[in-house]
């Protein structure tokens, strides 16, 4: 359906489109729209929609008529078009050549008055690939039910990022990106489930889990000891380095980072912790620690060591990496403990400690991507050098080792390893700053920071070279009847369904014999 | 006698004369009722610009616009329009003149007393335009108004189409109108010009001009003239020619006012309107059509000062003209 069309435009700016709709609110920022030149078809995003100051309208404000037809975009067209009209601000994001069908960057602009149209299935089409790894996160905003296919394969090769403010839709999101690596089976998942989401069932809100979707694919360990279901997370506290616990507590002065230190050079066979505990300022020496700082340190570390889950014992890590390398995923819950930062903080930084060692030195060939929530508490400037994240982030994509983001406050993560990031999966922000820290780096990043700034939730904007073009996406609704039909496919549900036909088929045929 | 006095005196008579107190002809004023179901109305209006003065010779475009239009419950909804441009070049030399073709003459005869003439000659080209295109209209349509800018007085006859338009809308069941944007009339033998006089009524109505004023017109005049509030909330009357349908004005002005509801221009066709914007593009089309004259004085060898010292303002005067420069030194003076 033609829109308008173009009366001004440049490569830079943009193109500007004298709207014919009696109803702007037809339209919203970051709809697709189609510009016909002759050439090519631009495929453009709605960068802003305008309506412009006019001296008929100011004077028109507020008076009022009696039996007339009250002036308004619908009720007087002139020979040009609507009276009343507003402006659509256009950013063309791909050149479609018409002969060809070939995709270019848009390095050109369509003459004037070319026609502007809604995008059709058939244009999205052509821009939107669907590959052997690809899944729809969700239809595209403006062509509903047009299902935008991102490529997990591409997606998982490099680190990536999941934003939103509370309450936009970061979890669903998070689950279905989870799924889709499941479903088209280009990698493994760790995801540090802190409130006991990821599971089978949701303890929120009952919906369903990686485990209730891919059973056989998915282990669950749990660091409650009362969870029985779940394998048994131990961690051998021989395993803990410095840097764990100074991530792990974070409130930290740095007398006591010295002291850990100091701590760490003097343990001999011991563990850190008991080390820490065990530690005086005559063995250590007046020189490296003080008395003061040592004391604080025990105490701080107390809060370590009543963790059930951390004594000798079968360690958990082997565990994980054998499951992984069968192609398993895994869901660590955090059960009662779920609350408490400093044991997530812990708990995640040992593994991450862990895992970037068998990576990086034992060249491990299942890929893994490891969901990181609340991110900025482990890449934060001021912790982030302690971390082995920052390292994960930067270093380990030749490793097969890929640190997926998930946080709503991109600001504070560090720049560096925000600039690592190749897809950026962008739900509704409203801090100004974290919508820039969000955006860094992007094309037209003017656009962006209205799109992000005004996407309602359950909205994401899909940047990187997972897919073809930036695109704005309402998230789909996350039930069994979009799961299945979109992300985890036909041959798994109908191998699933098949499976309980066969079951009702036997108990049938059992019966009648 | 100082120039104040002569002020003081001069605003004395004004107020006496604006005050004199002539027994008032009872006005017959008529109600209107605008129509639920209104017939489309189409609009024509015309314009001009000069653009290239060379001695005595003036070249103009001008053009002549028609747009018809459907009123429905939710608005104003316009069909294509037709567009006609023509360019002319006027001289007020008779040798000139003599050499140009018929209708160049009579367009000179018929201005040869008139101040300005080459203006004079060029706006009556576009009513000439716009009555050609009045009658295409009219010839074209069936059951529709056509509703023309102005009134409905040719001067001079022989180059309008006045005649054949009423005849090709009295053929086709047209209702016929000519509505005058500013009228100075006297029509009703007021010191007040008619339309000054008549705003003091309120309400929506109709009024005839007195028949002893159409009669002095009858010899150019193709029509009944009456003034009009189409809506109740209209800041003036208009004078509206009618021109066929001239025994149911009722019908003609029920027609006129429900083509006048528009919230922009209440009171006022809303088609005329976008006819007059439609016309006066051309006006905008200026620099295009410059170009084009440059190009065309480059190819016959003409120096680029020569050129350039004809290009003119709309109105024809050339730019730089010593006028100009007087202008501008008075602004800078105030």
């Amino acid at each position: 359906m033609k829109i308008g069309e173009v009366i001004a435009g440049s490569v830079k700016e943009g193109l500007q489109v004298k709207l014919q709709l009696e109803d702007p609110e037809a339209l919203r920022i970051g709809y697709p729209v189609i510009v016909e030149g002759k050439q090519y078809d631009f495929y453009c995003m709605v960068d802003d929609i305008v309506n412009q100051e006019m001296d008929i309208a100011e004077r028109l404000a507020g008076a009022e008529f009696r039996d007339a037809i009250i002036p308004g975009g619908g009720t007087h067209e002139g020979y040009g078009g609507p009276i009343f009209y507003s402006k659509a601000i256009l950013k063309p994001i791909q050149l479609i050549a018409k002969e060809s069908g070939d995709l270019s960057e848009p390095q050109t602009i369509p003459p004037y008055f070319a026609e502007a149209r809604h995008a059709a299935k058939q244009d999205v089409d052509v821009i939107y690939e669907v590959t052997d790894t690809s899944v729809p996160l969700g239809t595209i905003r403006g062509i509903e039910p047009y299902f935008v296919h991102v490529d997990f394969a591409t997606l998982v090769e490099k680190p990536f990022a999941i934003y939103g403010r509370t309450g936009a839709g970061k979890s669903i999101l998070n689950k279905l990106v989870c799924l889709a690596i499941l479903a088209k089976d280009v990698g493994s998942v760790l995801v540090f489930d802190m409130v006991g989401e990821y599971g089978v069932y949701s303890r929120a809100d009952d919906t369903k889990g990686l485990k209730y979707y891919f059973p056989e694919k998915v282990e669950i360990f749990s660091l409650d000891p009362k969870n029985r279901e779940a394998h048994p997370f131990i961690l051998d506290p021989r395993e803990i380095e410095p840097e764990d616990l100074i991530v792990a507590l974070q409130d930290l002065s740095p007398s006591m980072v010295d002291t850990i230190y100091a701590v760490h050079q003097h343990k001999g066979d011991r563990d850190l912790i008991t080390a820490i505990q065990q530690a005086t300022v005559e063995q250590l020496g007046e020189t490296l620690v003080h008395e003061m700082s040592l004391n604080a340190l025990k105490r701080r570390v107390h809060r370590i060591t009543r963790l059930p889950f951390l004594r000798e014992g079968k360690d958990a890590f082997p565990q994980m990496m054998g499951l992984i390398r069968q192609g398993k995923s895994v869901v660590l819950d955090f059960g009662e403990f779920g609350g408490e930062t400093s044991t997530y903080l812990f708990v995640a930084n040992v593994l991450a400690h862990r895992l970037y060692d068998q990576y990086t030195e034992k060249s491990e060939d299942r890929r893994l991507i490891v969901f990181l929530e609340e991110a900025h508490k482990f890449l934060d400037p001021e912790v982030a050098r302690f971390t082995k994240f920052a390292q994960l982030a930067r270093e380990t994509r030749k490793f097969k080792l890929i640190l997926a983001l998930v946080d709503q406050r991109p600001t504070r993560i560090d720049s560096e390893i925000r600039s690592q990031l190749a897809n950026r999966l962008i739900l509704s922000l409203k801090e100004q700053t974290d919508i820039q820290s969000a955006l860094v780096g992007v094309q037209d990043v003017s656009m962006w920071e209205k799109i992000v700034g005004t996407i309602p939730v359950r909205t994401v904007a899909v940047i990187g070279d997972a897919i073809r073009v930036p695109t704005v996406i309402d998230v789909m609704k996350y039930d069994d009847e979009h799961v299945k039909e979109h992300v985890l496919g036909r041959i798994q549900r109908t191998a699933n369904e098949m499976t309980g036909i066969s079951e009702k088929a036997r108990k049938i045929f059992d019966s009648s014999t | 006698m100082s120039v104040r006095d002569e002020m003081r005196d001069a605003v004395n008579l004004m107020v006496r004369f604006r005050d004199a107190k002539t027994e008032p002809e009872a006005l017959d004023i008529r109600p209107i009722r605008a129509a639920e179901t209104p017939v489309d109305l189409v609009a024509v209006d015309g314009s001009y610009t000069f653009l290239y003065n060379l001695g005595s010779m003036w070249l103009a475009v001008a053009r002549a616009a028609a747009i018809p239009y459907a009123l429905g419950e939710d608005g104003f909804h316009p069909r294509p329009p037709v567009v006609v441009d023509r360019a002319i070049v006027v001289s007020v030399w008779e040798e000139v003149v003599q050499r140009q073709s018929e209708l160049h003459r009579k367009l000179f005869e018929a201005t040869s007393h008139r101040d300005e003439q080459h203006k004079e000659m060029v706006n009556e080209f576009r009513k000439h335009l716009e009555g050609e295109l009045a009658l295409k209209v009219a010839q074209e349509h069936k059951g529709v108004v056509v509703a023309l800018d102005g009134s409905l007085m040719s001067i001079p006859k022989e180059l309008d189409h006045l005649e054949d338009v009423v005849a090709a809308c009295e053929t086709n069941g047209n209702v016929l109108v000519g509505v005058s944007k500013d009228s100075m009339l006297h029509a009703f033998g007021r010191s007040l010009p008619d339309e000054q006089y008549l705003a003091a009524v309120n309400g929506m109505g109709y009024v005839r001009a007195p028949k002893a004023f159409e009669e002095q017109k009858r010899d150019i005049l193709y029509g009944d003239v009456y003034f009009a509030r189409l809506h109740p909330q209209a800041p003036k009357w208009f004078r509206a020619d009618v021109g066929t349908f001239r025994d149911d004005p009722d019908f003609v002005f029920s027609q006129l006012a429900a083509h006048s509801k528009s919230g922009l221009s209440l009171g006022y066709p809303f088609a005329l309107i976008e006819a007059h914007r439609l016309a006066v593009l051309i006006r905008q089309h200026r620099e295009f059509l410059e170009d084009e004259i440059l190009k065309e004085c480059a190819r016959l060898g003409m120096t680029v000062g020569e050129v350039a010292a004809g290009l003119t303002q709309m109105e024809g005067r050339r730019h730089g003209a010593f006028h100009e420069y007087l202008d501008r030194v008075a602004r800078d003076l105030k």
